[in-house]
């Protein structure tokens, strides 16, 4: 018997019984149809976050205090390594470190903006000029903080560009006075002297206001710390592009120790490609996790085609010996049920591809409240993995079921009723 | 063609032992028209069983043209089986969901003749079908349906036909026109083996076994 005929005696046994084909089918459909979604939820996941990671920028490296070693040194003295400092920000730019592009200081808050009618929730960040390179930006009018603004401690603020919008709706906001509410306990009135290009999707930047770090310094009195100089929250260096990420990340901790006066940092230094990794991990396991639950229900189907095709055997037994009469070898028969469990879960499979492709593409427009809009991401690789899964599902609860047909006493099975 | 020499068989139940066949010897030659009569149970289905190599004797030999085939294995008796022997069943034995043409055509898949829908047309038309090809067994009645299991027999050229009770559950007048098929079967060369309880049946045949307890007395 060829492969041909096989296939064709299987798919006249399976529109025979086209309920119980059906019902046979639908487990695998449902099994391969959520292997799809889920995997796919995890890798829109994977994507979106990756993309939030590379949006920022791929060459940064971010310096925060260690909180490992928070608690070392002279508590409260300069260098304890409680915190990083804006003079820290200061001698690494004048360390000249090779390598390195730019360095700025970065304090994040979140405040109240009121302008007029309108008022907004945004972070306001305070930082120095060099940032705006490093976060790869311009501004759409206006200009970003200035080293004159830094150096004045101006009350001067450039607007992230979904903030300008909500603000100034239909009204130019250069030159508009903003005021500044924090925690409810500071107020200021802020000039506008710039406005962001918009970075698109759901970028941070476009809901925050930028800030010369000084003017946060200055007003904001428990930033100080008590050697006088003021606490900054991160460090970021943009490194240029050419260069080794890693070679630049050990000198500027050489340097940094150096400045702290310590033997072991006191610090740590994050790159984008960590963070990516590290995202990577979270999100890799992620999709694993959602694929095993997929897995279950499809382990499910499977256990449904062994048992439906078990049945079959039993019910044409007395068939499987007249086959046997007519000619049939053992390997016949095999291969007659075999590929009858294969036809059903190929067919499951390709539905289950089917469907699940069209509810990851129908997901991205079903939002869940607040948060952002799912995003499912079809991977060619899923949509073979789901196929090749379900050929073994075929191939795995079509084998027993097959050796049992194949294993009849022909005379057994021609004297069953 | 067809020599059994002291073939025995003896089925184990488990909790006791049927001496089905008890060294029974016979030998056919071809073209011979066999009518096997006996009582029920005397061990007429057992021996046509071990002459078409669906069963294998537990005891003595079975030449089948000249070769020893008790020790073939499964897959080589397989093959001959469908190539040598045609078997027709008292319940016809057709396959539900196919239709005649189809069904005729089955014995010729597992040889894998390209010409088969051909020869199973003709295989039909032979034993009077010739209009009803399409049809499935539940649009045929019993004689048809007989009828198409003789054409699924006859399709593979065979040497020798396995009847058991063929018109057991037929009519006399339909019984008498599947004798009569068998009848021109044998003069063309065929050799027939048919198992009947009716000796009105039997008298067709060139030759008539009786068996009695296992054995041909
Ligand atoms: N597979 C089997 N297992 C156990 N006993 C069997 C088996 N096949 C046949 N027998 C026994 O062997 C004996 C001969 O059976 P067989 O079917 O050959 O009789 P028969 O002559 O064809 O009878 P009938 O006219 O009723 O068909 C019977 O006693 C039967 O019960
Ligand atoms: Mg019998």
């Amino acid at each position: 018997m060829s492969i041909f005929d096989a296939i064709n005696f299987a798919f006249r046994s399976i529109i025979s019984t086209p309920l119980r084909s059906g019902l046979t089918a639908l487990g695998v459909i449902v099994g391969v149809a959520s292997v799809i979604v889920l995997v796919s939820l995890g890798q829109g996941i994977k994507k979106q976050v990756e993309d939030e990671i590379t949006a920022l920028g791929t060459n940064l490296l971010f310096i925060t205090a260690s909180s490992e070693d928070s608690t070392t040194g002279v508590q409260g003295g300069r260098n304890s390594g409680l915190s990083l400092t804006l003079s820290d920000v200061e001698k690494l730019i004048s360390s000249n470190i090779s390598g390195v592009r730019n360095i700025a200081p970065q304090i994040d808050f979140p405040a109240q903006l009121i302008a007029g009618n309108y008022n907004v929730e945004a972070t306001v960040f305070g930082t120095t000029p060099e940032y705006i390179d490093i976060i790869s930006t311009e501004t759409l009018s206006g200009e970003f903080i200035t080293q004159k603004d830094v150096d004045t401690k101006a009350l001067r603020m450039v607007l992230g560009s979904e903030i300008a919008k909500t603000l100034y709706p239909d009204q130019e906001p250069i030159g508009k006075i903003v005021r500044l509410s924090l925690f409810n306990r500071f107020d200021f009135r802020f000039l506008v002297t710039g406005v962001m290009k918009p970075k698109g999707g759901q970028d941070d930047d476009d809901f925050s206001v930028f800030i010369p770090v000084s003017t946060m310094q200055n007003r904001i009195g428990f930033l100080r710390n008590p050697t006088g100089d003021v606490n900054v929250f991160r460090i970021i260096v943009r490194s240029e592009d050419d260069v080794e990420k890693e070679l630049v990340s050990n000198k500027i901790s050489e340097n940094l120790k150096l400045i702290h006066n310590v033997d072991k940092p006191d610090f740590e230094i994050t790159s984008m490609d960590q963070l990516l990794e590290a995202s990577n991990q979270v999100t890799g396991a992620l999709t694993l996790f959602l694929g095993s639950i997929a897995g279950i229900s499809l382990l499910v189907g499977a256990i449904g085609v062994g048992n439906i095709m078990l049945v079959s055997v039993t019910e044409r037994t007395r068939e499987i010996g007249t086959l046997r009469s007519i000619g049939a070898t053992k390997f016949d028969i095999r291969l007659q049920f075999v590929t009858e469990a294969l036809t059903i879960c190929l067919l499951g499979g390709i539905l289950g591809i089917i469907i699940g492709i069209i509810i990851c593409l129908n997901l991205s427009d079903i939002s869940f409240g607040d948060a952002e809009n799912l995003s499912a991401v079809v991977t060619p690789t899923s949509v073979i993995v789901a196929f090749v899964v379900s050929f073994f599902v075929g191939l795995i609860s079509g084998a027993y079921p097959a050796y049992r047909a194949s294993e009849l006493d022909p005379i057994e099975a021609l004297r069953s009723e | 063609m067809i020599e059994l020499q002291k073939v025995s068989k003896i089925f184990d139940t488990g909790f006791n032992q049927v001496h089905a066949l008890s060294e029974v010897n016979l030998k056919l030659s071809q073209g011979e028209f066999v009518a096997i009569k006996g009582p029920s149970g005397s061990g007429k289905s057992t021996m046509m069983n071990i002459i078409g190599l669906l069963d294998r004797p537990t005891q003595g030999k079975y030449i089948l043209a000249n070769n020893d085939v008790s020790t073939m294995n499964d897959k080589i008796r397989s093959k001959i089986r469908g190539k040598v022997f045609g078997f027709v069943f008292q319940s016809y034995n057709l396959i539900p969901r196919l239709s005649a043409v189809r069904q005729v055509e089955m014995p010729l898949m597992y040889r894998k003749d390209k010409d088969r829908r051909k020869k199973s047309i003709v295989a039909l038309s032979k034993i009077g079908l010739g209009e009803r090809i399409f049809h499935s067994p539940v649009e045929l009645s019993g004689g048809e349906q007989q009828r198409v299991s003789i054409a699924r027999a006859l399709v593979g050229e065979p040497k020798i036909i396995l009847a058991d009770e063929p018109t057991g559950a037929l009519d006399t007048k339909t019984g008498e026109e599947i004798i009569g098929i068998f009848k021109n079967l044998s003069e063309e060369g065929i050799t027939v083996i048919m198992i009947t309880h009716d000796n009105s049946v039997a008298k067709n045949a060139t030759r008539i076994i009786e068996m009695k307890d296992g054995m041909i007395v």
